[in-house]
């Protein structure tokens, strides 16, 4: 009985987090929407843009596929695939 | 001598999410699209010009739906394995089919993306560019397609299997396929859609 309300406990919270990071993954695609459609083609547009799509797969990573729950090596593995990617499409963008 | 099945510890662990070797498997298919994202940049610098004319010719705003769609859809995927854990098989079954829902909306405005393209004249060929949407979208657009059905699968055996591991690490490993289809369309959405368009 206990331990099922330690379960549903967890459960609630765990869902809050996971409403709470929805509504911060579509209020920054908004917020990237709007920038791509009324600043003109700029570095810092191109910045923002990407390093917003950056902070929203790292959201996805650590709350949607609980990498910090996976064997230690992953969490990085994955966010330096994360960090290139941006990187090297900031440059494609830029240069 | 140890009695244990071989395998990795971690596979066996009701608090690591998946197994390891959906982490391996993904992490490859992601290294793969980052190689066609290398191509991509390489050829758009080469020909600046025709990239913006392709770019200035898509819908953001049919990419900003699917973006939305996905993102609720990956929501749902993740609450419906919460509810699993806690063995609230009804919520779970729910909110599976409503990444399911969700995820069928995604592939519908895609498609209807691709048949305004096709009806103005736009294929495959038209230019570089095209030639990198359609086979960066309809690459995604397939995992996606594997990812409906694999959801489907664990909703179906949901009833009968709900409260087994290896149930469990099925929907588990289902579900970081779907955040990882989510995680690619979040670059490719900016790269195809936004940035570098106007």
């Amino acid at each position: 009985m206990a331990g099922n309300q330690t379960k549903s406990g967890q459960t609630k919270s765990g869902e809050t987090v996971l409403r709470r990071v929805w509504l911060a993954l579509a209020a920054l695609t908004l917020t990237s929407t709007l920038i791509a459609e009324t600043a003109h083609h700029s570095a810092y547009s191109v910045i923002i843009i990407f390093a917003i799509a950056a902070l929203k797969a790292e959201l996805v990573l650590t709350n949607y596929m609980e990498a910090r729950k996976a064997e230690p090596h992953w969490i990085w593995m994955y966010r330096g695939w994360i960090v290139v990617v941006t990187v090297m499409l900031i440059a494609g963008y830029l240069v | 001598m140890s009695d244990a099945p071989p395998g990795n510890p971690a596979d066996r662990d009701p608090l690591h999410p998946g197994t390891s070797g959906i982490w391996t498997f993904l992490f490859i298919d992601m290294a793969v699209f980052g190689l066609l994202f290398l191509v991509y940049l390489s050829e758009r610098n080469r020909l600046p010009e025709v990239y913006r004319l392709g770019q200035a010719q898509l819908t953001p705003l049919a990419g900003l739906a699917g973006t939305l769609l996905l993102l609720t859809s990956s929501w749902a995927v993740a609450s419906a394995i919460h509810a699993l854990r806690a063995d609230q098989r009804k919520a779970a079954t729910f909110r599976l089919t409503l990444g399911i829902v969700l995820g069928l909306g995604f592939v519908a405005n895609k498609l209807w993306e691709y048949h305004l393209k096709i009806e103005h004249g736009i294929g495959p060929l038209s230019s570089g560019f095209f030639t990198f949407y359609f086979l960066i979208t309809g690459l995604h657009l397939v995992h996606l397609t594997v990812g409906l059905g694999l959801i489907a699968k664990c909703r179906q055996r949901l009833a009968a299997e709900a409260g087994e591991l290896s149930f469990q690490k099925l929907l588990e490993n289902v579900g970081l396929f779907w955040h990882f289809v989510d995680i690619l369309w979040l670059f490719i959405f900016p790269m195809l859609y936004l940035a570098g368009a106007r």
